[in-house]
């Protein structure tokens, strides 16, 4: 009845505690994540790698049935357990790269340059939130590309035992990636973010990252190969990945040396983006 | 009370001395937070919420104690930056919608709000759009949606007609100047831009090299000369003021072509006019001499700086 | 012979889109304001009266002569851009004579005139600090310093009070008006309208590549005769002094906006001015206020570009209000 004010209006619906806000920073990133081609096809096309490995994985099982009929023939194959290692490692390395250079590189840096702090900051975001909401999109993306097709596998290998006690061991795979997948998703994720602090060009953090990544692990492991020095490849940080892998399910590590060579570079890693991060983040100009 | 500083003090690395012995009681209602460069305003309206902690001093603001409840705060207040600021990627829907979530409004409420917020600082037309593809004047104005989305009490709002046009500066007051109005917030207007503190603001608040050198009332700021009128004649200033000083006034003739008149004990302006139309001169502007806030603020700085 | 900037049926496009379209105007001595929206030709008039483009038709003259490609004539221009320049790395003192050296002068006189320029505006005691170290209006002061060095006789200044605090814009506005006074010809170009009307009474409108209206402020508000001529009176008994009023023929409406006051609209200012005080007088009602709410630079310029109702002319294309020259705009009233 009459004419209503079709103006500002006050607020008085409810309003949801601090502590979860968290939750609205990851979902947006992850929307925008999505919202990107890029990131979209990597994500499904870093899905056929699994059938790839799977149908590998199911003629090797089937040979070595047939094999073990044939004990007189001198082939001896691997445990197709292995492939997990091998898709998680050989194949999805590259389409988590990939991930974490589109989405973690640019995380900070892009909302330098927009000036998106004085967004956040100007609310109820606390820093921490602020930085978990920037790294654990990436991280979720790579569990994504990494665990789930690994775990995949994990399980077909486990259904494809032939006995109870064949499956409880073949169980290792699938503890193996569970505990292997999130070392990953924080080794991909965390240092980019960190790199993404420093500065307000992408373009020129995702180089850094880009070449940090594979020149030192074309570095590592050819002085490694090369000048016989296995110590040298501690410092690719792929090869240090690779390596606690492979201790983690129980394979034989690409280079001789103590397990906490490669573990100790990894937390290092991951501890100093952190650190970093904190550190950053605290100097942070709201308003000039 | 809107907010309450007690000789609050902010020492940057042990030497940049930014605010010193800063003591402030403000009650609700619009304030302009003046100074020159450097003069500790972005200082104190970040400690103000909460985002850097005072060295020493108590601040409180819409109730709340600074530096420990300052997410509470924070949600009561909306921010407008002087400098570009923007999510990338968002258009201004999903941007302000952001923002509303990120105060604590449920997605659906924020939405709504979203678009509520827009359509009444005009950017109705252009909302699907990519922020960064707006021109100065709408970055402008989202900048002034995302602040209200949350329906703040308090509007902190940093130079917000930079870059505007005449158009543009004009219906940016006339919207803030509305808010208090329909929505019973208060404002903190930061600008150098003194004619769109005195369009918005009631009182202000006046730093100096992180002291408080006034705050009060700006007509108390401007004072009024008793007495005393500026007059503009159409025609030859210098010959009324040459008749006024006859009839025992003082008069002035000012630079721009107005003339300060002092008048005698007892008088009124009805002298003015009538010697004017004796003279057929026509007055054109008659008005007790006020300052204009540009002047208060450059006597209470150099009041200041001889102090 | 006096400086003059004069253009005659100037056009500029840029392949298909219009920059400024059959400009004519003429501009002397003194301070000259330069306004209009956004998009209505500002910048390139003012590229073009630094020679930095060449007029795609119509015949620019700055100082008597053309300024396309006339090394010489820029060396009378000064001109300080909107946008910072990037010599974060030097002090004030060092940018400013290295600006003198590239505009010819020797080192040592380049130095003593930075000196000069740098007094004039109040940065002697930070000339040895980096630019990078400056405020914003001091940054705006170092400019203005570099224009002045070659003392040039035409002056172009846009949005020259960006980021200074009110003590900067004081000095500032003071040194253009003295410069005006000099007998410079000073373009001050800027948005904020009453920074404009701070400096000077003198504008060019520009509106949609063309100049829509030029001269003194107050004259060109007479001229727009769709919105007569608003008096605020503010007195003891308004609505007693509007009775008296009502009767004369040179009022069109009287409006009581509640604050003790009257707001008179006429047709006739010169009739009216000296009209009401005589009828307060004769009735014994005191004058306390009397002003003209809307005889300024806001005012003209909201009436000038606001786009007219379907019973009007539209305003673009209108032809020009020359103030001082008696030749009056389509649609006046008798």
């Amino acid at each position: 009845m009459g004419i209503r004010d079709l103006g500002y209006k006050p607020y008085e619906g409810e309003l949801l505690p601090h502590r979860n806000r968290y939750r609205v920073l990851i979902s947006r990133a992850m929307s925008l994540a999505w919202a990107s081609g890029l990131v979209k096809t990597t994500i499904i096309l870093g899905m056929f790698p699994a059938v790839i490995c799977g149908v590998v994985m199911f003629f090797k099982f089937k040979t070595i049935q047939i094999l073990a009929q044939n004990p007189n023939v001198p082939i001896r194959l691997d445990d197709p357990g292995s492939l997990v290692f091998t898709c998680i490692f050989w194949c999805q390395i590259w389409f988590a790269f990939v991930i974490s250079l589109l989405v973690a590189a640019p995380a900070i840096s892009e909302d330098v340059r927009t000036g998106a702090f004085q967004f956040y900051f100007a609310r109820p975001v606390s820093k921490n939130h602020y930085l978990l909401g920037k790294v654990a999109p990436t991280a979720l993306l790579v569990l994504i590309v990494s665990l789930g097709p690994a775990l995949l596998l994990a399980v077909l290998r486990v259904g494809l035992s032939q006995s109870g006690g064949e499956a409880w061991r073949n169980l290792t795979w699938v503890l193996g990636t569970l505990a292997y997948g999130p070392v990953y998703a924080l080794v991909l994720a965390l240092p980019a973010v960190a790199l993404s602090s420093l500065g307000r060009r992408s373009g020129s953090i995702q180089g850094v990252w880009a070449a940090g990544f594979f020149i030192t692990w074309l570095l590592g492991e050819g002085i490694a190969a090369g000048a016989d020095l296995p110590y040298a490849a501690l410092i690719s940080i792929p090869t240090n990945l690779r390596m606690v892998g492979q201790l983690i399910y129980g394979m034989t590590p690409a280079y001789d040396m103590p397990w906490y060579l490669p573990a100790g570079v990894l937390v290092a890693l991951v501890a100093g983006s952190a650190l970093l991060l904190l550190r950053r983040l605290e100097r942070v100009e709201v308003f000039s | 009370m809107l907010f309450e500083l007690h000789d609050v003090n902010k020492i940057y690395a042990g030497r940049v001395h930014a605010l010193r012995d800063v003591t402030l009681s403000v009650d609700e209602g619009s304030i302009g937070l003046l100074g020159p460069n450097g003069a500790g305003k972005s200082t104190l309206l970040k400690i103000m919420l909460g985002l850097l902690p005072a060295t020493s001093g108590a601040v409180q603001v819409l109730g709340f104690d600074a530096a420990s409840r300052s997410l509470d705060l924070r949600q009561k207040v909306g921010y407008m930056p002087e400098q570009e600021c923007y999510v990338a990627g968002l258009d201004a829907v999903e941007m302000c919608a952001y923002a509303g979530q990120l105060c604590g409004l449920p997605a659906k409420d924020a939405r709504e709000r979203a678009h509520a917020v827009l359509a009444f600082v005009g950017l109705e037309d252009k909302r699907y759009m990519k922020v960064q593809t707006y021109s100065t004047g709408q970055k402008q104005r989202v900048k002034l949606a995302q602040a209200l989305v949350h329906d703040p009490e308090l509007l902190l709002l940093d130079e917000p007609t930079n870059g505007l046009d005449p158009r543009g500066r004009d219906e940016m007051l006339t919207l803030i100047t509305q808010l208090p109005e329909r929505r019973g917030c208060s404002i903190i207007l930061s600008s150098h831009l003194l004619p769109d503190v005195e369009a918005v603001c009631q009182s202000a608040i006046l730093l100096n090299e992180g002291q408080v050198v006034f705050s009060g009332a700006i007509s108390e700021m401007r004072g009024e000369q008793r007495d005393t009128y500026e007059v503009r004649v159409k025609e030859d200033g210098a010959r009324l003021a040459g008749i006024l000083e006859q009839e025992g006034c003082r008069a002035d003739v000012q630079h721009n072509g107005a003339l300060w008149v002092h008048l005698p004990a007892g008088g009124d302006t009805d002298v003015i006019f009538r010697k004017a139309l004796e003279a057929e001169l026509q007055v054109r502007h008659l008005t007790p001499l006020k300052q204009t806030l540009e002047s208060a603020f450059v006597r209470l700085l150099q009041g200041q700086g001889e102090a | 012979m006096k400086p003059r900037v004069t253009a005659e049926k100037v056009s500029k496009w840029y392949g298909k889109v219009v920059g400024i379209n059959d400009f004519s105007v003429e501009i002397g001595p003194g301070v000259t304001g330069l306004l209009g929206p956004n998009g209505a030709g500002k910048s390139t008039f003012i590229k073009l009266l630094v020679g930095a483009l060449r007029p795609s038709k119509g015949k620019l003259e700055v100082l008597g002569e053309t300024v396309w490609g006339n090394r010489q004539l820029l060396g009378r221009i000064g001109y300080c851009p909107e946008h910072d320049g990037i010599y974060e790395d030097l002090t004030g003192r060092e940018f400013v004579s290295a600006m003198a050296r590239l505009g010819g002068l020797g080192r040592d006189e380049a130095q003593q005139r930075a000196d000069e320029a740098l007094e004039r505006l109040g940065l002697t005691k930070a000339r040895d600090r980096l630019l990078g170290e400056y405020s914003k209006g001091m940054r705006q002061r170092a400019k203005l310093a570099q224009t002045l060095i070659h003392d040039p006789e035409l002056l172009l200044f846009d949005e020259p009070l960006t980021g200074c605090d009110p003590l900067a814009r004081v000095q500032i506005t003071d040194l253009i008006q003295a410069l005006g006074r000099e007998g410079k010809m000073v373009i001050v170009s800027s948005h904020i309208l009453h920074e404009i009307e701070s400096m000077t009474s003198e504008i060019v409108l520009l509106y949609k590549g063309q100049v829509l209206a030029e001269g003194n402020i107050y004259r060109i508000r007479e001229m727009i005769d769709e919105h007569p001529h608003q008096i605020r009176v503010e007195c003891d008994e308004p609505r007693a002094l509007g009775q008296k009023l009502v009767t004369s023929e040179d009022i069109r409406a009287i409006e009581f906006p509640g604050d003790g006051a009257l707001v008179v609209e006429t047709h006739d200012p010169d009739g009216c001015y000296p009209l009401i005080p005589r009828v307060a007088l004769e009735a014994g009602i005191k004058i306390h206020a009397l002003t003209s709410p809307d005889n300024n630079l806001q005012a003209v310029f909201e009436y000038l570009t606001q786009e007219r109702g379907p019973e009007g002319v539209a305003r673009a294309g209108r032809s020009e209000i020359h103030a001082g020259n008696a030749k009056a705009p389509q649609g006046a009233r008798a």
